[in-house]
């Protein structure tokens, strides 16, 4: 039976539903192609980023082996591209490290969560290890099913080394800080300290916590503190003031500085400013080394050189005034018996014979200074023996225990036991504590206070020392380096020659010891006296 | 009269202690005023003290001495070192004595010395 045929309006209904759906395969084939187009487009785009970015890209499927990776990748681990398509990244790492990967990768494909900025270590084709940070997420298909991972990753192998460098460095500065002696402390720009070293409280007794928060005007005497804020005031003027700097300049200074428990001590502090890479001020470090010890031993240097030029210029004077002074009494021999002469003349004046007395005090005078000088000027004829110094200074107090009692002064003694007999010429060093009793003497008069306090005792393993405080008007500053100068005084004129000071210090010098004077807690003025100890005779020290 | 001879080379002090000394009428006194003519009047006129100077140019007092000493005619004439290169300090302590030799101190105070003459 034959099929019915279609009329032509049927066949063209037909043929043109038939060109319709023709020409919507071929829009939907021109769309795809399109979209074909677009994707390979894309897929272009995106491998051009990818592989322009400085970063590693990787994709690897869920069993990680890589899948897809960029330059740098290949460049992160040295092999090239197609050795590394394919191959497990747990070849790359040892079993620590895979261990880790293992984990967090595993957490992503749980958690379906990235994971950002985490450490991976890996080994190069070269053997050497390499440390990346890595930021990773599971990979889905258009179902919206797990197909693997891409990750992001940076060469952070130098940064870790530095930071270990760094650590490394910091760690060593810090044991060197913590451990010298010096005492390092930082402060900021306001000068509010922001580090202090654990030796500070080796230095000062302050703990570094202390030291923080105990402002620097209680730290140092004012008159340190005044200069380093002067110094400081320039230092920031020079680095803030628009000027050229030398940014590796640093400051020192000697400052005197007060312990926690009060004690004076000296510090040379030297300070530079810390500054950030560009070389910008950012603070000030401090670097402190105790130099009391030194300062100490400046002082006695300069007090051992100014007793060495008192020495020389004594001698020179001595010298000088033995042939002056032989040279002046001898004309005054001659004016002394004329003007005895004329005393002894019949119905002379009555005011004549008192000027001639007058005339002949003062020859007196001038005959006790030319006997000063003379004494000054001897050679060392002493008349050595060893003697038990509490012993002479008992015997001298005794002589003059009566007129020190008429005075109204009150005497104290400590003798220290045990010290050993020395050699010297008793009476000369008699001659130098009488002198020195007279002097405090005179120089408690018309004071309410009158005590005279004498001491011996051990100066040092091999010098004994002898004190003679009084509790006089003490001496002026000025004073104190000209005291035993010839002539020098400081009492009225005509009391006193001036030369019982100059003329104890060549008796102590030549004994091979020291004389010196300071003011004293009472008020009034310490003499001090230190004697040698001659081995020979000495059994045991101090 | 006690006779006492001064050597010392100041003139004037020679003529001022004779003076003084005559003054007081204590004794005749000579003077020298160098070593020489000192050894030469001690030996002439036997004095009974010689005050002598120490210090003098050409012979000095301690040569003098010597001299003196050695002289049978002149070693026990008592001497009195009169000087001014002693000082008075030391001579008062040693009460006039040092090393064996009596000192008298310039300036010399007439007093002290009228002592010493009358106590011959």
């Amino acid at each position: 039976m034959r099929t019915p045929t279609r009329t032509p309006a049927e066949l063209c209904q037909e043929i043109s539903v038939l060109k319709r759906k023709i020409r919507k395969l071929e829009k939907t084939v021109a769309d795809g192609s399109r979209m074909a187009a677009g994707l390979r487009e894309s897929e272009a785009r995106c491998r051009t980023i990818i592989d322009a970015i400085p970063d590693g890209y990787a994709e690897a499927d869920l069993a990680g082996n890589f899948t897809f990776i960029n330059d740098r990748i290949s460049e992160h681990l040295g092999y090239p591209r197609e050795a590394l398509i394919g191959t497990n990244i747990r070849r790359y790492q040892d079993a620590a490290g895979f261990q880790k990967t293992f984990l967090l990768y595993n957490q992503i494909f749980t958690t379906g969560a990235p994971c950002k900025s985490f450490e991976l270590e890996c080994f190069r084709k070269d053997g050497s290890q390499g440390i990346f940070e890595v930021s990773a997420s599971l990979a889905r298909d258009a179902q919206g099913d797990p197909v693997g991972f891409c990750s992001v990753s940076h060469d952070i192998t130098e940064r870790k080394k530095m930071e270990s460098a760094l650590r490394e460095s910091e760690n060593r500065y810090r044991m060197i800080v913590e451990n010298i002696n010096e005492s390092v402390s930082t402060m900021d720009l306001n000068l509010n300290y922001t580090y202090v070293s654990p030796s500070e409280i080796r230095t000062s007794g302050y703990t570094p916590e202390e030291a923080m928060h105990t402002p620097p005007d209680k730290e140092l005497t004012p008159e340190s503190y005044a200069m380093a804020l002067g110094v400081m005031a320039e230092e920031i003027e020079r680095e803030f003031g628009g000027g050229p700097v030398d940014i590796h300049r640093k400051r020192s200074l000697e400052l005197a500085m007060y312990k926690k428990n009060g004690e004076l001590y000296w510090q040379e502090t030297t300070a530079s400013f810390l500054r950030d890479e560009n070389g910008k001020a950012t603070g000030i470090l401090f670097v402190g080394r105790d130099i009391t010890a030194r300062k100490q031993a400046e002082k006695d240097l300069q007090a051992a050189r100014d007793q060495l030029l008192q020495a020389e210029k004594l001698s020179a004077i001595g010298q000088l005034s033995a042939g002056v002074a032989h040279e002046i009494l001898n004309p005054l021999n001659i004016i002394s018996l004329e003007l005895q002469l004329i005393q002894e003349m019949k119905h002379l004046p009555r005011d004549v014979s008192e000027e001639l007395n007058i005339c002949m005090a003062q020859i007196d005078r001038i005959v006790a200074i030319a006997d000063g000088l003379m004494q000054l000027a001897r050679v060392s004829d002493k008349k050595m023996e060893t003697t038990q110094i509490n012993d002479l200074v008992a015997g001298i107090l005794a002589l003059h225990k009566a007129q020190l009692m008429i005075d109204k002064i009150e005497t104290v003694v400590r003798y220290q036991d045990g010290l050993p007999e020395i050699l010297m010429d008793q009476k000369k060093i008699e001659q130098v504590i009488l002198n020195l009793i007279a002097n405090a003497r005179g120089a408690m008069e018309g004071r309410e206070s009158k005590i005279l306090r004498i001491a011996t005792g051990w100066e040092s393993n091999n010098a004994i020392r002898i004190t003679v405080a009084d509790t006089g008007r003490g001496i002026a500053t000025e004073h104190l380096s000209k005291l035993f100068n010839p002539f020098f005084t400081t009492k009225a004129q005509g009391k006193g020659t001036g030369l019982g000071l100059s003329i104890s210090y060549g008796i102590i010098k030549d004994h091979g010891g020291r004389i010196w004077a300071e003011n004293n807690s009472w008020g009034g003025a310490s003499f001090y006296i230190s004697l040698p100890v001659h081995r020979t005779m000495h059994e045991q020290g101090p | 009269m006690k006779k006492v001879l001064i050597i010392d080379d100041e003139e004037y002090f020679c003529r001022a202690l004779k003076k003084n000394l005559e003054l007081k009428a204590v004794c005749r006194a000579l003077a020298a005023t160098t070593g020489e003519e000192g050894i030469r009047l001690a030996r002439a006129e036997k004095p009974d003290l010689i005050l002598l100077d120490i210090m003098m140019p050409g012979m000095d007092g301690t040569d003098v001495a010597e001299a003196l000493l050695a002289d049978p005619a002149t070693s026990s004439i008592p001497i009195i070192f009169v000087t001014a290169i002693i000082n008075k300090e030391d001579v008062r302590r040693n009460a006039g004595q040092i090393g064996g030799r009596t000192f008298l101190a310039k300036p010399v105070k007439i007093e002290d010395l009228i002592e010493k003459i009358n106590a011959l």
